[in-house]
């Protein structure tokens, strides 16, 4: 009876086709030939995508809208309405600031391909460096951002001030809170390798750490150009003459 | 799961990722677009070009840290699958979302003009 490679990889031994993924001649012993903790993990950081996504959408809707309301709002007596007000995006961001953070933590992204690379090799020494400079580099940014939230304070943008503060803060803030989270992972990993839990055999488990802390700097690379390199209008007035110049480009479309 | 099985595996897996001199020719290319995507932000006046422009960059960062950094380009093709799925569904309810507050937003707000 020919024998299944299901049933070879129960008994241990490898295939030759695909490995934990990576197209080498053995596998761990699951039905897809995938590693189960990284395959988690995969669709985990695609559930991130539709989250992030999300969040992204209500930004790009609302990030002129706080001048569009400051003028459509303002008069409206009784309306029960409050009128929105600044500070608006351009008064605020600080864009070199910001590329300084986002060049730490693209720097920390290599560090942790560093220290994957260096429990593969079984260098553990190297691998306690990289994960620690990894996650010292995460929390520079975090407090990178907590300068950068209390400037914005001070400067009257909270968010309760204006509808960009509101999708501003929710947006980079739960960006933020992932970050957090891969710290204190990385601080976990580099504790337990302190006290000699780490080997090359956990190769596997450093790699998924890998995977969320690559996809939440590949988060901050698109909020970077969307939230701060992209043009804001400047401020009321401009927002005026633009809501009627769009208005008249959709009376002029020929279903209007 | 046997000893000699599982290190063959970490083995394998880390022969399979490139060595540390493509990490570093691919730390220093974002690191050289992000710079160059500041740049853009201060020296280009016109809305398309730099709309256009920063929109291939930021392409190319996300494709290089996805495809090197994650090693989704070294990895069995049904990972790249499973978040690919995920990241055009994530893409379209965006671009559907964005759209449809265009339009719908745009005329909620001058009502009160």
């Amino acid at each position: 009876m020919a024998t299944t490679a299901l049933e070879v990889q129960r008994a241990g031994g490898g295939t030759t086709h695909g490995d934990s993924g990576h197209g080498g001649s053995s596998h761990p012993p699951t039905s897809t030939g995938i590693d189960s903790k990284k395959l988690l993990m995969w669709w985990f950081l695609g559930s991130e995508c539709v989250l992030f996504g999300s969040l992204i959408a209500t930004f790009m809707i609302y990030r002129n809208r706080a001048q569009d309301l400051s003028v459509n709002l303002q008069g409206i007596e009784g309306s029960g309405l409050a009128v929105s007000s600044g500070p608006f995006p351009n008064q605020v961001l600080d864009q070199l600031y910001t590329a300084v953070s986002a060049g730490v933590l693209l720097f920390s992204s290599f560090t942790m391909v560093l220290a994957v690379a260096s429990v593969g090799r079984g260098n553990i020494k190297a691998f306690r460096v990289w994960t620690l400079a990894t996650a010292m580099l995460g929390a520079i940014f975090l407090a990178g951002q907590y300068f950068e939230y209390t400037e914005f304070f001070h400067e009257g943008l909270s968010i309760q001030q204006n509808i960009f503060g509101a999708s501003f803060f929710t947006l980079t803030g739960v960006h933020g809170m992932h970050v957090f989270v891969g710290v204190i992972w990385l601080t976990m990993l580099s504790i337990v390798s302190f006290r000699g839990g780490i080997s090359k055999k956990d190769h596997t488990n450093v790699e998924v750490a890998g995977l969320y802390w690559h996809f939440i700097d590949i988060v901050w690379i698109v909020l970077f150009t969307l939230v701060y390199l992209l043009p804001y209008r400047d401020g009321a007035e401009s927002a005026e003459e633009h809501t009627e110049g769009a208005m008249r480009l959709v009376q002029s479309l020929p279903f209007f | 799961m046997s000893a000699t099985h599982v290190d063959s595996q970490a083995e394998d897996a880390a022969a399979n990722h490139p060595g540390d001199r493509v990490y570093f020719t691919m730390l220093g290319m974002l690191a050289g677009l992000t710079v160059i995507e500041v740049i853009i932000f201060y020296l280009t006046d016109s809305l398309v070009l730099r709309v256009g422009l920063l929109a291939a960059l930021l392409l190319v960062k996300f494709v290089a840290q996805i495809g090197w950094f994650t090693h989704l380009r070294y990895d069995d093709r049904r990972i790249t699958l499973v978040f690919g799925g995920c990241l055009f569904i994530a893409l379209s309810v965006m671009f559907a979302t964005v759209a449809m507050m265009a339009v719908d937003g745009f005329f909620l707000l001058n009502e009160y003009q």
